[in-house]
């Protein structure tokens, strides 16, 4: 162990050291507009990429917090005039659509060094940004109440339909990251996929759920105390309920938990595009992977981690952290789920919200 | 203002005689001048207003094309699409049920408490109309961020009700339905309170004690003397509530959790989540001409009713 | 009425009090309560998150009491303007022009956002200037309500206007301008100014529009409270919410004691 981590502390610092060295303070007062998720994610990545970015380049950073949604309607509504950001953060799916909006750039491998370092699923098939974190969508369950009930701990998608749970799931939301994982999985039960979401629909409105929550933190109220017994969530905002004490597990389904990425691209229009690269490739630095994949934590695409966190287990269980678990979980083709989303969503609104 | 002594002198010349000269005389100028007082305002509701519904309307006759594109060519096809599918004019006569909910409420707790306030002679009268106008003035993002500790499923009502033992698990009181009846209601009772009591303030208190005098009941009495008269009053207060309903955003988006898909929730989720404008600006459209013609109507009904 | 129905009907009166209170004591009272922000009853007391309010709230309050004494400024001056030319003026179309004004009264704020949205997407087609997420964007969009608001009062509050002193100032020497200043504005100050303090508070109070139109920089507070309810609910939320209740309870009594709510409520809508 001890080893191992002179390795990594020496390969990290030696890397620092060439990096500060390197640039220094040749540009001028340049501000870096990144467009952001808000919150704690915006907190982590000022601390981990921000600030060393600053320091290896000059370039101050500015954090634009909206949602996902609202980045693209900017981008798309600014297309052909001045970029808002420089750099923005997006979910894989909203990549998908941004691509398709043509308002993001392609990256190139010979300025984002780091690509080479990434999982093949990170990196983007058609040249687009690279992921810079997985997480993946499984179920989280309120252990004391299925201990109450009797009920076995989840081991497949299809047990959130265990009629012993009706009225206690939370659904997440079609907008949401999970709501979308979520809805993938459930096609696939029904013998579908993401080419085939209305199988999902017809699947889901089969689930007599709770209530439908639009943001973690409101299945983050209910779950600890039992009002909800089980969800769909995200593994690093389920093993933050499990760190707060609260009776909760989660499960990756044997099915395969389905793994989405959050993204950084480069908005087409940018008057920066070298130092958006630039600022990408320290996004995908081990010490900035490293502190997100700790605090917040969602799993690091960068390969070289692999062998640190498995010495860490207690850390790196919470996400996907080995090629191994990477394959054992299932990516969607984001490309393809886009296709009909319009119909998905008016399925969605008709048959599965409801009073 | 004008000292009082003076005036009235030059007032009653005025008024007995002068009224020939300063039509034509020293206050022409002064009439003569007034119509170009509307320009500003004409100009800036051009720009702020009336053009961007105007711009609205015209996206709402053409295609989606793609995300946050209006397409170029001229269609009909959102207005048939919603006219002819039973889910979309669903959601409009869902808005319209809502509405008859609240109202229905509304009229339930104002009567009595316009009543009373009515005709209480207490001295507290004054702070007791205060607290029905004060949550009015409150912002109603955060009168409905009170409810959420009151209707939550660890919150007051669910609380007293599981420990008087009257249920065995949390009801759901936020996030639905039930949730936005709620948080309208608590909006708007407040409107209808002080439009009735404005009404049965006018209906003298002898008209009911002869009734009374005469043998009917208190509830007799109250549907045959002061229901009727207060017609107006109550009138005016529906229509007034129920546009509300109609056109309110924020308390269904937020008691409602997005879930609640009213016309302004679905118009917000079209143009916000799904990207789809010229749908979203036709749902609005719709929502605008159904809004402004019970405006209209209820309009009309106040002019008469005041003559 | 009999002994029995009275109490009967002061018990339900009461409860409709309750009612109304509801929301605002729990706001206040879970301000200063150490458990869990959804959780009743409170317990602990601690003044933990008023010292913890995040400055975002600060900022957003800022821009609201920016935008909302624009807004209302502009209203107050093209809406006095226009409620004189209307009430008095004599000129072909008048009717139709009073529509023109007052209409946007009776369309939902939700539509004037959407509509401001997509047409500030076309002027920055047009322009290359985009007013989304600007605080002029806001004060703009919401004049569309602002300045009717005040037409509407203004005009309501010109009703019982004696028109004859100013007649008689004028007999008496004095010039338009003064009769203007001295004697006509005096006697419409009651209604703009119920007009202004409505339009001020409809518009602090809009979510709709600034949703819309705003964000980022331009983010009013209750559009930050509306957006901190979905993704980063903590208790300085209602501490912050608590303090904002008392400025507007101090507002309101002073309101109350100079012109008297009941008069402001007379043509408002919800």
């Amino acid at each position: 162990m001890k080893g191992t981590i002179g390795t990594v502390a020496g390969a990290l610092i030696v890397s620092l050291a060439l990096s500060a060295g390197s640039r220094g303070e040749e540009k001028p007062e340049l501000t870096l507009k990144v467009g952001n998720y808000g919150g704690l994610f915006t907190g982590t990545q000022r601390k981990y990429a921000a600030d060393l970015f600053t320091r290896r380049t000059g370039i101050k950073v500015q954090y634009i917090d909206a949602n996902p949604a609202d980045h693209l309607a900017k981008m798309i509504a600014s297309r052909g005039r001045e970029a808002p950001y420089d750099v923005v953060y997006l979910d894989v799916d909203v990549q998908a659509n941004a691509a398709k909006a043509g308002v993001i750039e392609k990256v190139d491998p010979g300025a984002v060094t780091n690509l080479q370092f990434l999982y093949d699923e990170a990196k983007n098939k058609d040249g687009f940004g690279p992921g810079l974190m997985f997480y993946s969508t499984g179920i989280a369950y309120n252990t004391a109440k299925f201990k109450e009930a009797g009920i076995p701990a989840p081991t497949s998608w299809n047990d959130l339909w265990d009629p012993r749970l009706a009225g206690k799931v939370m659904l997440p939301d079609l907008s949401t990251a999970m709501g979308r994982s979520f809805l993938i999985a459930a096609a696939r039960l029904n013998g579908g996929d993401e080419k085939n979401l209305s199988k999902g629909i017809e699947k889901i409105a089969q689930l007599k759920y709770q209530s439908i929550y639009t943001s973690t933190v409101q299945l983050e109220a209910l779950l600890p105390n039992g009002d909800v017994w089980a969800a769909p969530m995200a593994d690093g905002r389920a093993w933050g309920l499990v760190d707060k004490g609260a009776p909760v597990a989660f499960v990756r389904p044997k099915e395969g938990a389905i793994v989405e990425m959050g993204t950084l691209d480069v908005v087409k229009g940018s008057k920066h595009p070298k130092e958006a690269l630039e600022y990408i490739n320290t996004v995908l630095d081990p010490y900035p992977q490293l502190g997100q994949a700790y605090e917040i934590p969602y799993g690091p695409t960068n390969k070289l981690l692999a062998p640190v966190l498995e010495h860490y287990p207690d850390v790196s269980k919470k996400f996907i952290s080995s090629w191994t678990e990477l394959k054992q979980a299932y990516l969607p083709d984001w490309k393809a789920y886009i296709e009909n989303q319009d119909q998905i969503l008016d399925l969605w609104n008709r048959q599965v919200v409801h009073k | 203002m004008a000292s009082s002594n003076e005036i009235p002198a030059a007032a009653i010349q005025v008024r007995d005689g002068a009224w020939s000269r300063s039509d034509s005389g020293k206050v022409k100028s002064q009439r003569g001048g007034w119509g170009f007082l509307i320009l500003p305002a004409m100009v800036a509701l051009l720009v702020v207003f009336w053009i961007p519904t105007f711009q609205l309307a015209t996206n709402s006759f053409h295609r989606n094309a793609g995300l946050a594109q209006v397409g170029d060519a001229w269609t009909l096809e959102n207005y048939v699409k919603f006219l002819s599918d039973p889910f979309y004019y669903g959601i409009l006569l869902e808005t319209f049920g809502l509405g008859f909910v609240v109202v229905c409420i509304c009229i339930v707790i104002a009567y009595p408490t316009a009543y009373f306030l009515a005709r209480t002679k207490t001295r507290w009268r004054g702070l007791l109309v205060f607290l029905v106008i004060s949550p009015l003035l409150i912002s109603v993002v955060i009168r409905n961020l009170g409810w959420l500790p009151i209707l939550g499923s660890s919150g007051l009502v669910n609380w007293l009700l599981m420990s008087a033992g009257l249920l065995s698990s949390p009801v759901q009181l936020i996030n639905n339905y039930t949730g936005v009846v709620i948080g309208l209601v608590h909006a708007l009772a407040p409107f209808m309170i002080i439009s009735l009591m404005t009404v049965i303030q006018r209906i003298e208190p002898e008209l009911e004690e002869a009734s009374i005098n005469l043998g009917a009941s208190p509830f007799e009495t109250f549907w045959r003397v002061v229901f009727p008269m207060s017609r107006p009053g109550l009138l005016a207060g529906v229509l007034l509530v129920f546009t509300v309903v109609l056109s309110a955003f924020t308390t269904p988006a937020m008691m409602g959790g997005n879930r609640v898909l009213v016309m302004s929730t679905y118009i917000s989720q079209q143009i916000r989540t799904a990207l789809n404008y010229p749908f979203g600006a036709m749902a609005a459209v719709v929502l605008m001409l159904v809004t402004g013609g019970l405006t209209v109507v209820a309009l009309r009904y106040q002019g008469e009713e005041s003559k | 009425m009999t002994c029995f129905s009275r109490v009967l009907m002061r018990s339900f009166v009461g409860l409709v009090f309750i009612f109304l209170i509801a929301p605002l004591v729990t706001v206040v009272s879970t301000s200063f309560s150490d458990s869990a922000v959804l959780a009743f009853p409170p317990s602990g007391f601690t003044l933990k998150w008023y010292r913890s309010i995040s400055p975002e709230f600060w900022a957003a309050l800022r821009v609201s009491l920016i935008v909302s004494t624009s807004t209302t400024a502009i209203a107050v001056v093209a809406g006095t303007a226009a409620s004189l030319a209307l009430v008095r003026g004599r000129f072909p179309g008048r009717v139709i022009l009073s529509a023109y004004c007052m209409s946007p009264l009776m369309v939902p704020s939700l539509v004037i956002g959407v509509a401001a949205f997509q047409f500030a997407s076309r002027i920055w087609d047009w322009t290359g200037y985009s007013l989304m997420g600007s605080m002029l964007g806001l004060v703009l969009g919401q004049s569309a309500f602002t300045i009717p608001f005040v037409i509407r009062s203004a005009i309501a509050g010109q009703a019982h206007l004696d028109r004859t002193v100013e007649e008689a100032a004028m007999n008496l020497g004095a010039s338009p301008a003064q009769t203007f200043f001295r004697v006509t504005l005096p006697m419409l100050l009651p209604g703009v100014i119920s007009g202004a303090v409505f339009a001020f508070v409809m518009s602090f109070d809009d979510v709709p529009i600034a949703l819309f139109l705003g964000g980022g920089d331009a983010t009013t507070f209750p559009v930050k409270i509306y957006t901190s309810v979905e993704f980063n609910f903590d208790a300085d939320l209602m501490a912050v919410s608590t303090i904002v209740v008392a400025c507007s309870l101090v507002v309101m009594t002073i309101v109350e004691r100079l012109i008297g709510i009941d008069k402001l409520l007379g043509g408002a809508r919800g």
